[in-house]
């Protein structure tokens, strides 16, 4: 009887974490890249240079494209708050500012994840912000300071 | 000559990658940039209501690594017609992010306004550019035609720009670039670097050095040598801007005179639900020798302090009030009070990503 009880309480812890740690990974941003893509792996530095725009091309020389989830997602505001640390009309500005200053031709693409998805897979260079839960075969799932979506630790949340 | 080109075409050849292998999305984006103003002043101009500038920029992408630039402007002038002039014009091949390659007419890149604000009165906390970098101002030689290398290089959070052009420098009307060619054989040269270290968030500091042999309209060629320094810490809370430049000017066989120029602004965007407000002071010193040979009877000497506060009520647009005590040439002080409204159009936003072929 004892043994039976350890064994459905161990059961059910298991459960329990599994179920947390699925849920931390679906409230997760995961950052995908075309699957062909030899990058695995991003310091956040870089990660935040590229969707600021101050990095334009990656290691090959090929241009990035970044695709952004639209306003108003929860994915948006995670990614304003850890990324660009800015609110929106503050993000808008920068945007302005940094096409103004010539410093770049224009700004990122904004696309559901379905669309990034598809975008990615199809466009050497791109990079997307999609929901952790949105990740399927089609694209590559970057690590980030060497932490993928759902680890603890993962700073995209 | 051959044999110098030769590397760098060598060079340029090796470093351009295969330009069928990349996307290109032929993107345009077009960002306007007006003001309209109310000035009430003591110095001998105009007063009341008064258009502000309206600027246009337009960009896009032609190739995946061929960009076009351009800025046109429209002032208003005392006497006739609005003024059109094309501010920028540039078109900047990208190589990779350490090194681009772009020619054209360009807000010389010295110092931190210059180049951070251009003609969007808008993006500036204050009403207007500081003296120094005035347009129409002669301190610094705002446009700058030719060619100007650029990049940038990363290390962790840590990122170093640089730039280095060659171009026509000042006219024989010295506020101006030499737009159709320049006034004599010596080109103008800017090398320039700044440095972000990414903690604190915004902050860069940057150096420069400017050089050219001038040929105003009267007088004899004068050479120039002026080196600048900033640092701008541009979060909202809190923005300082602060630059330093100083200009030595010197004829053949005649003496070298020094001009300097700096200014400081402050700026502190409110926090919570006053964060709509931002209060700011600036201080401003230009300072030229009567012997300079190249501004030294243009009147340039200035002294400047000026507090303001700017209401951002929309999205896009800002109310900005503005007071100015201010000393320009002479030993008589002026107070100005300035009311502008600044706005960006149309309200920016991300390009939507439309159906995509597999």
């Amino acid at each position: 009887m004892t043994r039976r009880v350890v064994v459905a309480a161990a059961i059910g812890l298991v459960s329990l974490v599994a179920r947390a740690h699925s849920q931390a990974a679906g409230s997760d941003i995961a950052v995908v890249v075309s699957a062909n893509s030899t990058v695995s792996d991003l310091p956040l530095a870089d990660l935040r240079r590229i969707l600021l725009g101050d990095r334009q091309f990656w290691g090959d020389r090929t241009r990035i494209t970044v695709v952004v989830p639209p306003p108003a997602s929860a994915e948006r505001a995670t990614m304003l708050r850890v990324i660009y640390r800015m609110r929106e009309s503050e993000y808008r500005q920068y945007w302005v500012a940094k096409i103004f200053r010539a410093e770049v031709t224009s700004g990122p693409r904004v696309a559901s994840a379905e669309q990034a998805k598809r975008l990615v897979a199809a466009t050497p260079g791109a990079i997307a912000l999609i929901p952790a839960s949105a990740v399927d075969g089609t694209v590559k799932v970057l690590r980030v300071d060497g932490r993928g979506p759902g680890q603890t630790g993962y700073p995209l949340r | 000559m051959r044999l110098l080109l030769a590397p760098v075409v060598t060079a340029l050849a090796l470093i351009a990658p295969s330009v069928a292998a990349q996307e290109h999305r032929s993107a345009v984006e077009v960002i306007g940039f007006a003001d309209f103003n109310f000035f009430v002043t003591e110095r001998p101009q105009l007063r009341g209501f008064r258009s502000g500038q309206f600027a246009g920029h337009l960009s896009a992408a032609l190739t995946p690594r061929l960009g076009v630039f351009a800025e046109v402007t429209a002032s208003p002038v005392a006497a006739g017609p609005f003024n059109l002039e094309i501010e920028r014009s540039i078109l900047r091949y990208d190589f990779a992010d350490y090194f681009k390659l772009s020619a054209g007419r360009y807000h010389t890149p010295m110092g931190y306004w210059n180049t951070a604000f251009h003609h969007g009165q808008w993006l500036q906390t204050s009403v207007n550019r500081p003296e120094m970098v005035k347009f129409g101002g002669q301190f610094l030689p705002v446009h700058f035609v030719g060619l100007l290398a650029e990049g940038s290089l990363a290390q962790g959070a840590l990122s170093l720009h640089y730039h280095a052009g060659v171009g026509n420098g000042r006219g024989a009307n010295i506020a101006r670039g030499g737009d159709a060619g320049d006034a004599n054989a010596q080109r103008a040269w800017v090398v320039g670097v700044s440095l972000s270290p990414g903690t604190p968030r915004g902050l860069a500091f940057g150096a420069g050095v400017y050089g050219d042999r001038v040929r105003p309209a009267v007088g004899a060629s004068v050479n120039e040598r002026m080196v600048g320094a900033f640092v701008a810490w541009t979060t909202e809370r809190p923005e300082v801007i602060a630059e330093y430049m100083r200009s030595r000017h010197e004829q053949d066989a005649g003496p070298t005179v020094t001009s300097k120029a700096s200014y400081a602004q402050v700026a502190y965007r409110l926090p919570g639900a006053a964060n709509a407000w931002k209060p700011y002071a600036r201080y401003e010193l230009v300072e030229v020798p009567a012997g300079d040979p190249l501004l030294g009877t243009l009147g340039l000497n200035y002294r400047a302090a000026l507090v303001g506060l700017r209401y951002d009520f929309a999205p896009v647009a800002a109310l900005k009030a503005e007071y100015r005590r201010e000393k320009p040439g002479g030993a008589v002080w002026f107070d100005t009070i300035v009311l502008q409204v600044s706005f960006t159009f149309p309200r920016w936003q991300e390009e939507q990503v439309s159906e995509v072929t597999p």
